[in-house]
């Protein structure tokens, strides 16, 4: 009969709670870094939220002093530039060619001050600052809509739900996608839903053009501008885009916007 | 076929604490399976719960006609060590470590080699064949070390968000236990495990025994985690 001594019975004992120990200490200071971690995360996603948001809030304001410009101090100048070949319009004879050649300029002149009113128009819908987003889609459909196309907007009740400081962000993104499908997919009609589902407000843009591929489009850089510029914009709100879409067959984008997040909403003004 | 099962049904009365320790390793074996597009590491885990489970139950088979087995258990040593390393191989992640591991395999065994020869000078002697001498303690030194380093790869680069759900964790766990409740055990047994030898000390054997059984829940627990499991 062999007897190992005590001792060998105490160090063993130690070692197994080291050995205890080691683990729990390891489960826990893991699991504290771990958490730590996260709240990074977590700070640095709100960090790059925080940053679009400023990004977007000063695109804003940048659209808006140009518009202004361009309205204040191009048109006015363009305005009495008008006036001003009017006066000498009239000062001309009637049959001599000068006059005719007044004539033409001055309508340059209308054009041009109506494609500098259109351009400062969609800089800043002025519409959406006075009436709300509703009006201002309603104006963006009556623009939009000529003799190839048609455009449609469904959903008026769905409007109430939208919180002011989310309307410019989602008036900018119907705007890109309507462009989009009027200017690229050549359909002869569009439709603009909103509808609420449980806590968010859904806006879909459908069209039955001809599609396209959207990973090639995603691919390319300066086709994929505009599809970037949705994401970046719905990361603020943590909203969605999901793209229903592939070459010969009408476009669906479906845009998702969580209602219940005013913290992130807040951001946006 | 009778007196089979009454060797068994005796032997099984006679120790039962150690037959429940051997047969404890069927509970990882439930779990197993599934594993097709899982770390390679865990290919080497059910690998050394199918040799375990071989060794375990030829044990029981072996003890109860009283037949010497203590040659199964070096060669166990040396098994479970080299298949515990190709886990290990598979899990470190840099390349400096996979080299050491392989190192340390090829040098452990030829220590292991060295040892057996050297506690057994006449090999073809059975009746007093001998346990190696310094290579349980080794191989015990070496897991723990391993353990503690994987341990500290967990905590300092932190490779997984929930760490109870992680397979290779609990294999640590058990690991660390079974050899952290056997490293002062080993140098002992060389000198008191011949065949027909006795050992006494009921308490380290029990404590022996609940490390192993600790060591394969901690397996179950990781085989079970690993079914959930993505690369």
């Amino acid at each position: 009969m062999e007897t190992p001594p005590d001792s060998l019975l105490i160090a063993t004992i130690a070692m197994l709670i080291m050995a205890i120990f080691i683990v729990i200490f390891v489960a826990y200071y893991q699991h504290r870094q771990s958490h730590h971690q996260l709240t990074v995360k977590e700070m640095l996603e709100r960090h790059r939220q925080e940053l679009m948001a400023a990004m977007f809030r000063g695109q804003e304001a940048e659209r808006r002093r140009l518009a202004q410009d361009l309205h204040d101090d191009i048109g006015t100048m363009l305005s009495v530039a008008k006036m001003t070949l009017n006066q000498l319009e009239r000062s001309l004879d009637r049959y001599s060619p000068e006059r005719a050649q007044a004539y033409k300029t001055r309508q340059l002149l209308d054009d041009t001050l109506k494609n500098v009113r259109r351009i400062s128009r969609d800089l800043v819908p002025t519409t959406l600052e006075r009436f709300g987003l509703l009006a201002a889609l309603e104006e963006l459909v009556g623009n939009a809509t000529n003799d190839q196309v048609r455009v449609q907007l469904e959903g008026h009740d769905s409007f109430e739900f939208v919180a002011p400081s989310l309307e410019v962000m989602l008036y900018r993104i119907v705007q890109e996608l309507v462009t989009n499908a009027v200017r690229h997919s050549g359909a002869s009609q569009i439709v603009i839903q909103f509808f609420r589902h449980e806590d968010e407000l859904r806006v879909a843009v459908l069209d039955n053009g001809r599609g396209f591929d959207i990973d090639e489009v995603q691919q390319n850089r300066q086709r994929g501008l505009g599809l970037r510029s949705i994401e970046s914009r719905l990361s603020v709100v943590e909203g969605h885009v999901t793209f229903d879409v592939a070459p010969g067959r009408g476009s669906r984008v479906i845009v998702q916007v969580p209602l219940e997040n005013p913290k992130l909403a807040s951001l946006l003004i | 076929m009778v007196s089979f099962i009454e060797a068994l049904l005796r032997h099984t009365l006679k120790f039962p604490l150690t037959v429940t320790t051997e047969l404890s390793i069927l509970l990882p074996l439930l779990f197993v399976g599934g594993y097709k597009d899982k770390p390679p590491y865990l290919r080497w885990v059910v690998i050394f719960i199918g040799w375990t489970t071989f060794r375990n139950l030829t044990s029981i088979v072996t003890s109860s006609y009283r037949i010497n087995n203590l040659m199964l258990f070096n060669a166990d040593l040396l098994v479970r060590a080299l298949l515990l390393l190709a886990m290990f191989y598979h899990t470190f992640p840099y390349t400096y470590e996979k080299k050491a591991i392989v190192v340390v395999g090829v040098l452990f065994t030829l220590f292991f080699g060295f040892d057996f020869v050297w506690s057994n000078p006449n090999l073809s002697d059975w009746q007093n064949h001998r346990l190696n001498r310094y290579s349980y303690v080794v191989e015990n030194v070496l897991m723990l070390t391993l353990v503690l380093r994987f341990f500290l790869y967990l905590v300092r680069e932190l490779p997984v968000d929930n760490l109870l759900e992680y397979p290779m964790f609990w294999i640590c766990c058990g690991l660390l236990i079974a050899h952290a409740g056997s490293v002062f055990l080993s140098p002992f047994i060389h000198y008191t495990f011949v065949w027909n030898g006795t050992f006494k000390l009921p308490v380290m054997v029990i404590i022996e025994q609940c490390v192993e059984i600790t060591r394969n829940i901690g397996l179950a627990i990781a085989l079970s985690h690993a079914r959930r499991l993505t690369l």
